[in-house]
This record gives structure tokens, sequence and C-alpha cells, in this order.
């Protein structure tokens, strides 16, 4: 019970941190979690309005998605979802530090 | 996303029912090149965020805005490259039995087509000229309409000798198939050149 009222008094009142200084730093959260659900929302629509224009309008699959010869359209999908995941984790890792600190 | 009611049997918005593609282009991978080029960049950008992000000050203010700036930058440059690619992949040029259509498609903020009939094209200029563009094997099509109308340019076509065939055989066949009612079919002129050298 101890432990909890710790963490929560951590987190009401970071250490060392003035009320002004709280105030901003729940201003950066809200505006971190902003950035993350519009993105994740933006990228989420963006490739499912490609796959469904995709398969709506067909060309043979391997020549239609091929960049290069050799690149598939896929390998970019991924790419993209891979660095928009990637960017909301280092941003929940920075909201983390900043209520830790 | 792979409902069968979803999925249709043309190549692309507007395709008629006599009508089915003879071959299709994009842009030359070149004018992706830089957008491609940026995306090492990003994720090099965000492996150095992560791994710096320890020694960050956070009590400071001004570097935790800064911080945040630069999350924020990261998310739009990262959607509109990765945009930039996707559109490429879905502006094409369609060549069919009736037309050369140019899709102009992006995911969320263009939908538009130019379509030029193959009857009205009255020649096909291919240009090719420098070192990359002969080296690369790429170029621009300059169709001349018949009537006044303006030429219309592509460029940066692939392959550029390939789609100017086509394009020709389209014309051709077209004319064959009588098309234009006073063109005289390639069978016809067969058999009366036949003619002609027998008599002869």
């Amino acid at each position: 019970m101890n432990e909890l009222i710790k963490i929560r008094s951590k987190i009401t009142f970071p250490n060392g941190l003035s009320s002004d200084l709280n105030l901003i730093s729940m201003v950066f959260l809200g505006l971190i979690l902003l950035f993350q659900v519009i993105s994740l929302t933006v990228a989420l629509l963006s490739v499912r309005r490609l796959y469904s224009y995709i398969n709506r309008y067909r060309f043979t699959e391997s020549v239609y998605t091929l960049l290069f010869g050799f690149v598939h359209l896929r390998y970019f999908v991924l790419l993209y979802l891979a660095a928009v995941a990637l960017v909301i984790c280092a941003e929940s890792a920075f909201a983390f530090l900043l209520f830790a600190s | 996303m792979d409902n069968p009611s979803n999925i249709s049997h043309k190549n692309f918005k507007g395709q008629m029912d006599d009508e089915f593609v003879i071959c299709y282009f994009r842009k030359h991978w070149l004018i992706l090149l830089p957008t491609v080029a940026t995306i090492p960049v990003i994720f090099g950008l965000l492996m150095a965020g992560l791994f710096y992000l320890p020694f960050v000050n956070t009590k400071s203010v001004p570097v935790a805005a800064a911080v945040l700036a630069g999350f924020f930058l990261l998310h739009i440059a990262i959607h509109r490259q990765f945009f930039k690619i996707f559109y490429y992949f879905l502006h094409t040029v369609i060549l069919t039995n009736h037309r050369i259509v140019e899709v102009d498609k992006s995911l969320f903020l263009r939908d538009s087509k130019n379509s030029i009939d193959i009857s009205n094209v009255q020649d096909i200029e291919k240009k090719q000229s420098g070192i990359f563009q002969n080296l690369l094997n790429f170029g621009s099509l300059v169709v001349y309409l018949s009537g006044s109308s303006a030429p219309t340019v592509i460029d940066m076509i692939p392959r550029p000798e390939y789609q100017y065939k086509k394009i020709n055989q389209a014309k051709a066949d077209l004319m064959e198939r009588g098309r234009y009612p006073n063109a005289v079919k390639k069978t016809e002129f067969s058999t009366f050149a036949e003619g002609v050298k027998t008599a002869g």
C-alpha cells in the first residue's frame, strides 16, 4: 500500500518539480498522445485505402507492385508501419522519462 | 480488405466494357530516388533519438519542447515521404485499345484522369536525349493530336521505345478494326497489292 501511495505521489507530484512545471509536463503528455493517435490513425487509414484501391483495380500483382524490378509495395507498407511504430515507441519512452525525472 | 464485392474486374476506374489494357507504366524510378534515399535517414534519426533519449535533460522545458518538436517533425517526414512512394505506385499511365489514360491518383488528395483517344492521335514523338536518359533508358513521349489542340507530353517514361511501339501498334490496330471509315484495312491492301503484282 505504501508503495502504491509512493508511485501515485510520484506521478501527481514528480520529485522536485514545481506545480507550473507539472502543468507543462501534462501539456507535453497531451501533445505526445495527440501526435501518436493522429499518426497511427493516418497510417492505418492510408494502408487501408491503398490496399482497397489495389484490390479493386488489379493489375498483374507481380508487375504492379514492383519497384526497381524487385521491391514489392508491401515492403514499403511494412517499413511505413514500422517507422510509425518506432516513433510512437520513442515518444512513449520520452513521456516516461518526462514523468520519471 | 479482400472482400469479393470490393474486387472489380476492371484495371482502372472508368474502364469501358470493351476496353482492355495493352500495357501500362509508371514514371521512371529515378524520380523516386530522392524520396527512397531519405528513408534510411529517417530511420537513422529515429535510432539516434532512441539512443540519446536517456541523456536528455527532461527537467529543462526548452530542451523537452525541442525534443517534442523533433518528434512532431519526424511524424510529418515519415508520412510525407511514404505518401510520395505510394503516390508513385498509384500514378500510372495505361494504354488500352481505345485510349491512353493517365491515372493521377494519390491516397487522399488526388484522383484525376486524363485520357487521349487513340483515334485522335495524329503523331507520336519519342524524345530521349542526354547521357542519363540513354544510360538509364527513360525519356518522354510527345503525343500530337488531330486538330489545333496542343500536344500532350508524358515525361519520365521508362523504356520509351517500347511504349512508343505499343502506342503505334494500338493506333494501327484501331485503323484495321475500321474505326476510321476511310481507312484501308491492312488485309485489303495486301490483297490489292497482290493483285497488282500478279497483273504486272
